[in-house]
C-alpha cells in the first residue's frame, strides 16, 4: 500500500490544510482532508514525486477558500475568490447553491447502534439483538461476510454469554464435606487415631470447568469480532457495498 | 495575473462543473483521474479546488460516488453521474449551443446571426 502521509513534505502540507482549514465545519474538514489524502496516495502510487503533486495540487489556503465558495454562507468562511478574479482558483463557481448536505455517510449512528444493540440488545428482552442484526445487514460499511460474522459471533451478544456463565457456574459449584474415621491402633481399648478426609464434589464435575472457559473464549471471540467491525466501519474509512 | 489568464479564469468559472458532469457522462471515474484530466486539460489551474466542486455536486445530487477497493492501496472513490446530473448537462449543453452561437455571431470573424 502507498501512503504519502509519512513524507515530511505532505505531513507539513496536510498540516497546514488542517490549520486552514479550522474555519469549516469539522464534517466538512474531514471530507477535504480524505479527498486531499487519497489524491496524494493516487499520485504517489503512479510514481510522481510528492513535491510535484502538491504543487498540482495547490496551496491549502487556496482549496479551502474554494470549499467556502462552494459550500456557501453556512460554513460562515467568506468565499475568497469570488467576486474578485478568483486568482488561481477557477472553480469558484458564483451560482452555487448555498444548500449543504451532509457528505458521504461514514461511521452513522446506526452503525454505531447495530454493534452495541449486537452486544447488549439480548437485554431488552432479545429483540435489541434482532434490531442489531436487522441494523447491521442494512448498514453498507460491511462487506457481506463481516455481516454473517457480526450475526454468528455471538448470537444474543452478552445475554448469551451471562446465561452460559450461569450455567457453567452452577455446574461447577463446589460442594466440600468432611468425613472422619476412627482407627483403633494396638490393641482394642487402646488408643485410638482418627483421620479426616475433605471430599469437594461437583453437580456436574465435567461440565463447569469447560463450559466456563468456552464462555469466557466466546466472549473474547465477540468481543473481537465487534472490535474489528468498528475498526473496519471507522470514518474516513471507505463503505463496502460495491467492494 | 495575465488579463489572459483572467478570461479563462473566468471562463472556467461557470463552465467547469458541467465539463465534471460530462466527463462522467459516458463512465464512473477515479476522483484522482477525473482531476487530472480537467488539470490536463488546462480547464483548472490547481487540482486541489476541485475536490469542493466535486463534494457540491454530490450535495446536489448531481454526481454519487461508490468506492472501489483497491488491490495496491486504501479504497478509491469513484465518482458517476445521477439521473439529475444527466439531466442537468442536457439542459447546460442546450444553453452553451445557443450561447456559443450567439457569442460566435458577435465576435470578430463570426458568422451574423
Amino acid at each position: 500500500m502507498t501512503r504519502t502521509t509519512d513524507d515530511p513534505v505532505v505531513t507539513d502540507y496536510l498540516a497546514r490544510l488542517r490549520r486552514a482549514g479550522s474555519r469549516l465545519r469539522p464534517d466538512e474538514l474531514e471530507d477535504l482532508w480524505a479527498s486531499v489524502t487519497e489524491h496524494l496516495d493516487a499520485a504517489a502510487e503512479r510514481g510522481e514525486p510528492a513535491q510535484v503533486a502538491l504543487a498540482r495540487l495547490g496551496t491549502p489556503e487556496e482549496i479551502v477558500a474554494a470549499y467556502a465558495g462552494e459550500a456557501g454562507p453556512m460554513t460562515g468562511v467568506p468565499a475568497a475568490g469570488q467576486g474578485t478574479d478568483g486568482a488561481g482558483s477557477g472553480t469558484a463557481w458564483a451560482g452555487a447553491p448555498a444548500a449543504y448536505a451532509h457528505p458521504e455517510p461514514r461511521l452513522t449512528g446506526r452503525d454505531i447502534a447495530a454493534l452495541v444493540l449486537l452486544q447488549g440488545g439480548g437485554f431488552l428482552c432479545g429483540v435489541g439483538w434482532l434490531v442489531g442484526a436487522v441494523l447491521l445487514w442494512m448498514s453498507d460499511r460491511w462487506k457481506w461476510w463481516e455481516k454473517l460474522l457480526g450475526t454468528l459471533v455471538v448470537p444474543g451478544g452478552l445475554v448469551t454469554f451471562a446465561g452460559l456463565g450461569l450455567v457453567a457456574v452452577s455446574s461447577a459449584s463446589m460442594e466440600t464435606y468432611e468425613t472422619c474415621s476412627v482407627t483403633p491402633v494396638g490393641e482394642p481399648g487402646g488408643p485410638v487415631a482418627d483421620s479426616c478426609m475433605t471430599t469437594t464434589t461437583s453437580a456436574s464435575p465435567d461440565l463447569g470447568l469447560p463450559l466456563l472457559l468456552l464462555t469466557f473464549l466466546l466472549l473474547g471471540l465477540s468481543f473481537a469480532v465487534t472490535a474489528y467491525l468498528a475498526w473496519r466501519a471507522r470514518p474516513g474509512r471507505a463503505g463496502s457495498a460495491t467492494a | 495575473m495575465a488579463l489572459s489568464e483572467t478570461m479563462l479564469t473566468q471562463l472556467r468559472r461557470g463552465t467547469l462543473e458541467y465539463c465534471v458532469l460530462g466527463l462522467l457522462r459516458s463512465s464512473e471515474r477515479y476522483a484522482f483521474d477525473l482531476v487530472r484530466e480537467l488539470s490536463d486539460r488546462d480547464l483548472v489551474a490547481s487540482e486541489g479546488t476541485v475536490y469542493p466542486l466535486l463534494t457540491r455536486l454530490r450535495k446536489d445530487e448531481l454526481v454519487d460516488t461508490t468506492w472501489h477497493e483497491s488491490p495496491s492501496g486504501p479504497p478509491r472513490r469513484y465518482y458517476r453521474l445521477t439521473p439529475a446530473g444527466e439531466a442537468r448537462l442536457t439542459q447546460f449543453t442546450r444553453e452553451w449551443t445557443r450561447f456559443r452561437a450567439t457569442v460566435d455571431s458577435i465576435l470578430p470573424g463570426g458568422e451574423p446571426r
